[in-house]
C-alpha cells in the first residue's frame, strides 16, 4: 500500500496553555476526500495549523507527503477559515488569485502568461471570471470565499485543505463547491472543516470527527450515536432541498 | 547663516514668474527641484508599500532613530550623511526585528525608539564640537543647499529601490497583502519586510535633504494615502503617488520662494492640504451616489 500522504502520529498542540489537540493520530492516504467535523473550538483550524507547519506540534510527528510540514509547504493548498488581510487592499480579483501562484513561478520579476492562465482557469472553476478586474473589497461574502478557494487552486496544490469555505455560501453554490471539490479529488485529496454533516456525507469518502481528541474516523456513514457523543446532545439532521 | 532654514538670498514679492525666473537663473534651485523630483519618485514607490501595510508609525520610529545616527556622526567627526544611511538601514533592521518578534507590544516598544533615538541624537550633537545649525537642516531639512554630489546620491538610492521593487514587487505585494498567506507559499516573509523596511530608510534618508526628519513621514504617507482614494492596484499607486509628490514638492518650492518660508514645511503642508482635499472631494461623490 502506498504511503499515506498526511501522517499524525500522537500529536499534542495548543497556544501555550493546555493542550487543543490531544493524541491525535490520523493518515489520510492519497486521494482521499476527508470531511473534518466536530464543535466549535474542537481544534480542527488547529489540527490544519500543524498540517501546514504554522503550529509546531508539543509532542507526537508529523509527516507530509513523506517529509516535513516546512518542505511539503508549497505542495499544499490551503482555504483559511478567516481571511487575514484588510479588506480594502488595492487589489483586484484576480491579482489575489495570481498570488496563488507565487511558490510554483520563478522568484524573480512578474508573473509568467502561462502563471496567468493558470490563475483564470481557477477562477473559472470557481464561476467567478466576470469578476476578475473587481476590486477586492466590492465582493460579497460568498463571492469573497470563492475568490479564496480559487487563489488555493491556482497553487496546483498535492493536498488541498478548506477550513470551512461553505460558511458563506448559498445552498447552490455550496453545491456546486462540493461537487467541484469532487471533480478535483480526482487529481488532489482533500480535507475539508464543516458543520453540515449530512451534506458532506454525500461527498467525502471518510469523515473524522474531532474533539480535542479523535472521536472517530469512519469510513461508513456517521450514526446518530457517534454525532451525539461528540457534540454532547442530538444533532437533528437537516434535510437540503434538491438532496433527499 | 543662523536661521535654521536656508534662506533665499534675494526676496521678492512672490509671484511664480519670478520663481520661473529664478528657476532658469539658479543652479541652486534647479538642484533643489531636480532633488525633489528625486526624492518623490524614491517615496512614490515606497509610500504605497507603507500605507497599505499601515505601518507608518513604525516609519516615524526609524525616522527618529536616524537623528541618534547622524548625533554620532557629528561626535566621531564621520560623514553625517554616510552616519544617517547607516543609522536608518540599522533602525529598520532593529525596529522591523522587534516588531515581528513582539508584536503585541510593538507600539511601546516603536515609541521607545522613536524618542531614544532622538535623544541620543541631541545628547551626541550637543557635545559635538561646531554644533548648532547643522542639527536644524537635519531636523527641518534644507532643499535649497542640495549640491551635484547630494543629487548624484540620491539618484542612486532611487535606482536601488526602482530595481528592488521591479524584481520582488510580488513578494512585497504579498508581504503586504496577506503574511499568513505568503508564508506558505515559501516566501521567506521576514526577510522580505526586513528588505522592505531598509527601502523605507533609504527612502528616508533621500528625503532628509528635502523636509528633514521631523516632516518625513508626511512625504511618504501622503502622496500615496491620496493616490490609494483614487486607484486600485499598488502599481497604480505607486505612477500616482510619484506625478503627487513632484506636484506638491515644485509648488511647495514655488509658494515658499517668494514670502521666504521654510521650504520643507511648506512642501508639506502643500501635501497635507492636498489629502483633506482629495478627502473632501471623494466624500462629496459619495454623498451623491447614496443621494
Ligand atoms: N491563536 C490562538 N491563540 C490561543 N488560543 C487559540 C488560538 N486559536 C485557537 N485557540 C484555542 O484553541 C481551541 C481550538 O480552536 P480551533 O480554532 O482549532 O477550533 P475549531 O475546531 O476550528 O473551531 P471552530 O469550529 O469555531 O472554527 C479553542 O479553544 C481556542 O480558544
Ligand atoms: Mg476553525
Amino acid at each position: 500500500m502506498a504511503r499515506p500522504v498526511i501522517e499524525l502520529t500522537g500529536i499534542y498542540a495548543g497556544y501555550g496553555g493546555p493542550s487543543v489537540l490531544q493524541d491525535v493520530t490520523l493518515d489520510v492516504g492519497a486521494g482521499e476526500f476527508l470531511g473534518l467535523v466536530g464543535p466549535n473550538g474542537g481544534g480542527k483550524s488547529t489540527l490544519f495549523k500543524v498540517i501546514l507547519g504554522l503550529l509546531r506540534p508539543t509532542r507526537g510527528q508529523v509527516r507530509v507527503l513523506g517529509t516535513t510540514p516546512l518542505r511539503a509547504r508549497r505542495q499544499v493548498g490551503y482555504v483559511p477559515q478567516y481571511a487575514e488581510f484588510a479588506r480594502d487592499f488595492p487589489i483586484s480579483v484576480g491579482g489575489v488569485v495570481l498570488m496563488g501562484r507565487l511558490g510554483q513561478s520563478p522568484p524573480f520579476f512578474g508573473y509568467r502568461r502561462c502563471d496567468r492562465a493558470i490563475a483564470m482557469h481557477s477562477l473559472r472553476e470557481v464561476g467567478l471570471v466576470d469578476l476578475c478586474e473587481r476590486p477586492i473589497g466590492e465582493l460579497s461574502g460568498g463571492q469573497f470565499q470563492r475568490v479564496l478557494i480559487a487563489r488555493a487552486l491556482a497553487t496546483e496544490p498535492k493536498i488541498l485543505l478548506l477550513d470551512e469555505p461553505a460558511a458563506n455560501l448559498d445552498p447552490r453554490a455550496e453545491r456546486d463547491l462540493f461537487g467541484l471539490l469532487k471533480k478535483l479529488n480526482c487529481r488532489m485529496t482533500i480535507l475539508v472543516v464543516t458543520h453540515d454533516i449530512a451534506f458532506v456525507s454525500e461527498y467525502v469518502t471518510r469523515v473524522a470527527c474531532l474533539n480535542r481528541e479523535l472521536v472517530c474516523h469512519a469510513t461508513e456513514p456517521l450514526t446518530a450515536e457517534t454525532i451525539e457523543r461528540l457534540y454532547g446532545h442530538p444533532i437533528r439532521f437537516v434535510q437540503h432541498e434538491g438532496h433527499g | 547663516m543662523v536661521t535654521p532654514y536656508a534662506s533665499f538670498s534675494t526676496r521678492g514679492t512672490g509671484d511664480v514668474m519670478e520663481f520661473l525666473h529664478a528657476l532658469m537663473n539658479f543652479t541652486f534651485l534647479q538642484n533643489a527641484l531636480l532633488g525633489g523630483f528625486l526624492a518623490s519618485l524614491g517615496c512614490g514607490v515606497i509610500g504605497p508599500y507603507v500605507v497599505v501595510k499601515r505601518i507608518s508609525y513604525l516609519v516615524g520610529g526609524i525616522a527618529h532613530a536616524v537623528l541618534g545616527g547622524v548625533g554620532m556622526a557629528y561626535y566621531f567627526g564621520w560623514p553625517p550623511f554616510g552616519g544617517a544611511l547607516v543609522a536608518a538601514v540599522l533602525a529598520a533592521l532593529l525596529i522591523g526585528w522587534v516588531s515581528l518578534r513582539w508584536r503585541l507590544q510593538e507600539d511601546m516598544l516603536i515609541g521607545a525608539f522613536w524618542a531614544g533615538g532622538m535623544a541620543v541624537g541631541i545628547l551626541f550633537i550637543s557635545r559635538a564640537p561646531g554644533y548648532n545649525v547643522d542639527l536644524m537642516s537635519y531636523l527641518f531639512g534644507n532643499i535649497l543647499l542640495i549640491t551635484r554630489d547630494d543629487l548624484l546620491l540620491m539618484a542612486g538610492l532611487d535606482a536601488v529601490i526602482l530595481v528592488l521593487v521591479l524584481v520582488f514587487h510580488r513578494q512585497f505585494q504579498a508581504v503586504c497583502f496577506d503574511e499568513q498567506f505568503a508564508r506558505l507559499r515559501g516566501v521567506g516573509v521576514t526577510q522580505f519586510y526586513l528588505l522592505l523596511l531598509c527601502m523605507v530608510a533609504l527612502t528616508l534618508v533621500l528625503l532628509i535633504q528635502v523636509v528633514g526628519l521631523i516632516l518625513v513621514i508626511a512625504l511618504v504617507s501622503l502622496p500615496a494615502a491620496v493616490a490609494g482614494q483614487w486607484v486600485r492596484s499598488l502599481g497604480a499607486m505607486m505612477l500616482l503617488a510619484t506625478v503627487l509628490g513632484a506636484v506638491v514638492t515644485l509648488s511647495g518650492l514655488g509658494l515658499s520662494y517668494g514670502p521666504d518660508l521654510p521650504s520643507g514645511a511648506t512642501i508639506v503642508l502643500v501635501s497635507a492640504l492636498a489629502y483633506f482635499l482629495s478627502t473632501l472631494v471623494l466624500g462629496i461623490r459619495k454623498r451623491r451616489v447614496q443621494g
